[in-house]
């Protein structure tokens, strides 16, 4: 009895887990969740950017979230692979019924807006060739040159459908992330894109959105996705959730979009201000954030910046203790007789493309610092095994044959001759994981490891340089910090062998 | 013959019929040779005769397929490390450790044996000393800023330090200049007079004849003919013999 009331309020104390994926309307719909919880007294913890809805369902499926924004379409076809539906209603009948049945998942109430996909032209263009709907699109589709999202192109409800149901064809077709795109189509070298409906960019840039006039698009509509368990653990955490429920239309939401992605205010101004404006905050408004220019802005967030630099630093360091703790083992079996797969293993490794591996390791140990350290780990056991084995390769066959002709042992050898005289090698693969382990953690961020990646993975999705530069600097730097200190750690510990 | 080949010990090293296969191939085929007690015995041959492997029957690195070695008295290929810190090792070219000082190279055989600090100093310079390495000069030395010659001279130092009663010297002036080669060699001949058993392996015909008592020509993988200089000369057993006895210049 004690221990359950004791259980009980370990868990009340435990804060609200709130994740978004790694788009600008996610994350600031995701602040609104977090402030409007926050205001009603209990502790938030963001979990903010997971590369795409997969990710998060799987997150929230592994207890290591407790709310996203998700949408009714995406999930009807994208996670649960069911037929495109086009009444909104049967949508989220269906979807309900899914999510409580297979992953213990609840859609709580609507938001009140919908962001569907739009395929979205320049002005110029839509008034030059009369362009209105996507049926008028498809008359001079061959001519165009379109980017789309990697979410969008492969999916039926996306390009693929799309597609088919217009007789769609383009002259070029090419993947490009948001950020990316929408400068692709500002500068001219792509002609049409796909867009969020409620992208506050469709009207910054001058962009037309064609009307989906036979109907192809499933209704997305914003709601937010909790673990079923969350109503049990955090009462007023859905309460919070529930009383946002048909208060955002399409016409607020794309406003509040814009002032983050146009205007660059912050997503927390932003989404304090919607709380104010719709009457559910506890406190004042925070004021807009003006825009700052670069080393004024890197000021503004020095804090932010202290704490993703020390994270990013430990994340460094965790993985690079573990992959020296076994790869020098490892490295000095691979120099032994039938040693050699154990290279040959390390090098299929260092083949998986880093993000790739970031993303199958969720999976088995969540988002966050576990499964960045073990992929950073695995990309630096490479340099670490070969710098152990070729360092120990290289030592003087004859040195060696004194060595065992003197009466030592086989360890006393190794630890005695061979290791002192394969450090400065061994040293050369070890500095060789460390740089490469620091451009690599700011992968970290993209399964919510945090670090430097933060603000590179918030600039990319707010299309906002200094933020990338903020994380893309300092990891560059950090990079030859590391490498120089390791040099110098070589040097001392280099095997003194006179002039 | 200057001393005795069998002294109150019994014999230092006695090779009975050994023999090593590596790869289907026989390195060494029934070799027997046998080292006294205080005597110095040469091993000689061309290169691929078996020398190398021979030395390291003796110290137990090689175990042999067939046959048995006996070396101080144990069963060679199971005398371990233990064994071979009992006998003295020059390598090929010295083999010194270039991350330690000509003193800690020299310490080396001591500190295995875990002998007090003290007895170790004092036995590292003794036998730089005996080595012809002045003790104060040296010590702190690493074996990059040594010569040839005095790194020769450091690794018979190492060798010699644990005072052990037989030396196994393989090659030990290989890659040494003419003189300098010369001038070792009558260091080590006066260092081998003081009691001590060795083996020396090398493909010089004229220091086998110059340091050892005996000399072993190896042919095959085994033994053609072991006798002293006189011996080989009389009557030589093989043509290969014959060749070598002949190419000698030194008298």
């Amino acid at each position: 009895m004690i221990a359950l009331a004791l259980l009980a309020a370990v868990a009340a104390a435990a804060p609200v887990r709130v994740g978004s994926k790694d788009f600008g309307e996610s994350r600031l719909v995701a602040e609104l969740f977090a402030q409007a919880i926050e205001a009603r007294g209990l502790a938030v913890e963001r979990r903010f950017g997971l590369a795409g809805s997969e990710l998060a369902l799987r997150a929230l499926d592994a207890n290591e979230l407790d709310v996203y924004p998700e949408y009714t379409g995406t999930a009807l076809v994208a996670l649960l692979h069911s037929p495109a539906e086009r009444d909104a209603r049967r949508v989220l009948e269906r979807v309900r019924e899914a999510f409580a049945r297979e992953h213990h998942a609840l859609w709580l109430a609507p938001l009140g807006f919908e962001n569907t996909w739009v395929l979205a032209v320049p002005r110029a263009l839509a008034e030059r060739e009369r362009l209105a709907t996507l049926t008028d699109l498809a008359r001079v589709a061959p001519r165009l040159r379109a980017a789309f999202s990697p979410e969008f192109a492969p999916r039926d409800d996306g390009l693929a459908g799309l597609a088919r149901e217009y007789g769609l064809s383009f002259a070029d077709v090419r993947t490009a992330g948001q950020a990316v795109k929408y400068a692709a189509v500002a500068n001219g070298s792509v002609d049409l894109i796909d867009a969020y409906s409620t992208d506050g960019r469709l009207d910054a840039l001058a962009l037309t959105p064609l009307a989906d006039d036979r109907h192809f698009f499933p209704p997305y509509d914003a709601v937010p996705l909790v673990r079923a368990d969350l109503a049990a653990r955090a009462p007023e955490a859905v309460a919070a959730l529930l009383a946002l429920g048909g208060r955002l239309d399409a016409a607020r939401m794309r406003a509040a979009n814009a002032a983050v992605e146009v205007k660059g205010e912050s997503s927390a101004a932003v989404a304090s201000r919607l709380l104010s404006e719709l009457g559910l905050a506890a406190g004042p408004a925070l004021a807009p954030t003006p825009r700052l220019g670069g080393l004024a802005f890197a000021w503004s967030r020095r804090g932010d910046l202290a704490r993703e630099l020390a994270r990013h630093l430990w994340l460094t360091l965790a993985g690079l203790a573990v992959a020296l703790i076994v790869g020098i083992p490892l490295g000095v079996a691979a120099g032994r007789a039938g040693g050699a797969p154990l290279l040959a293993g390390a090098a299929v490794l260092q083949t998986v493309p880093a993000l790739a591996l970031f993303a199958l390791l969720v999976p088995l140990l969540g988002i966050g610092a576990p499964a960045a350290i073990v992929a950073l780990f695995l990309y630096a056991l490479l340099p670490v095994m070969r710098g152990a084995a070729t360092g120990l390769e290289s030592v003087d066959a004859l040195v060696l044959d004194a060595a065992a002709g003197l009466g030592f042992t086989p360890s006393q050898t190794l630890w005695r001759v061979r290791l002192p005289l394969a450090v400065p090698v061994l040293m050369g693969g070890v500095r060789t994981a460390a740089v490469i382990t620091v451009g690599n953690a700011t992968l970290a961020a993209f399964v919510g490891g945090g670090g430097l990646g933060e603000p590179i993975l918030t600039g990319l999705t707010l299309d906002d340089g200094r933020l990338i530069l903020q994380g893309a600097v300092p990891a560059a730097l950090l990079a030859v910090v590391v490498d120089a200190l390791l040099g110098a750690a070589s040097r001392r510990l280099a095997p003194r062998l006179g002039a | 013959m200057a001393r005795a080949v069998s002294g109150p010990g019994g014999p230092a090293v006695r090779v009975q019929g050994a023999s090593v296969v590596r790869g289907g191939r026989p390195l060494l085929d029934a070799l027997d040779f046998e080292v006294g007690d205080g005597e110095v015995v040469a091993l000689v041959g061309a290169s691929g005769a078996g020398k190398s492997t021979a030395l390291r029957l003796v110290n137990g690195l090689v175990s042999p397929d067939a046959g048995r070695v006996t070396t101080l008295g144990e069963d060679a290929s199971r005398g371990g490390p233990a064994l071979r810190r009992r006998i003295g090792y020059v390598a090929q070219g010295g083999g010194l450790f270039p991350h330690r000082t000509v003193g800690q190279n020299v310490a080396a055989v001591p500190e295995l044996l875990g002998w007090p600090a003290g007895d170790i100093a004092a036995s590292v310079d003794e036998a730089l000393a005996s080595a012809g390495l002045d003790p104060a000069r040296f010590r702190e030395r690493r074996p990059r800023q040594l010569s040839g010659g005095e790194a020769q001279r450091a690794a018979f130092a190492r060798a010699i330090a644990a005072r052990p009663r037989l030396l196994l010297l393989d090659e030990p002036f290989g890659a040494l200049d003419a003189i300098t080669r010369r001038r070792l060699q009558h260091e080590l001949a006066r260092l081998l007079r003081d009691g001590r058993s060795a083996v020396l392996v090398t493909h010089d015909i004229d220091e086998a004849f110059a340091l050892a008592d005996r000399v072993a020509v190896l042919e095959g993988g085994r033994v053609a003919q072991s006798g002293t200089r006189e011996a080989l000369t009389r009557a030589p057993a093989t043509p290969l013999v014959a060749e070598l006895v002949r190419a000698a210049v030194r008298p």
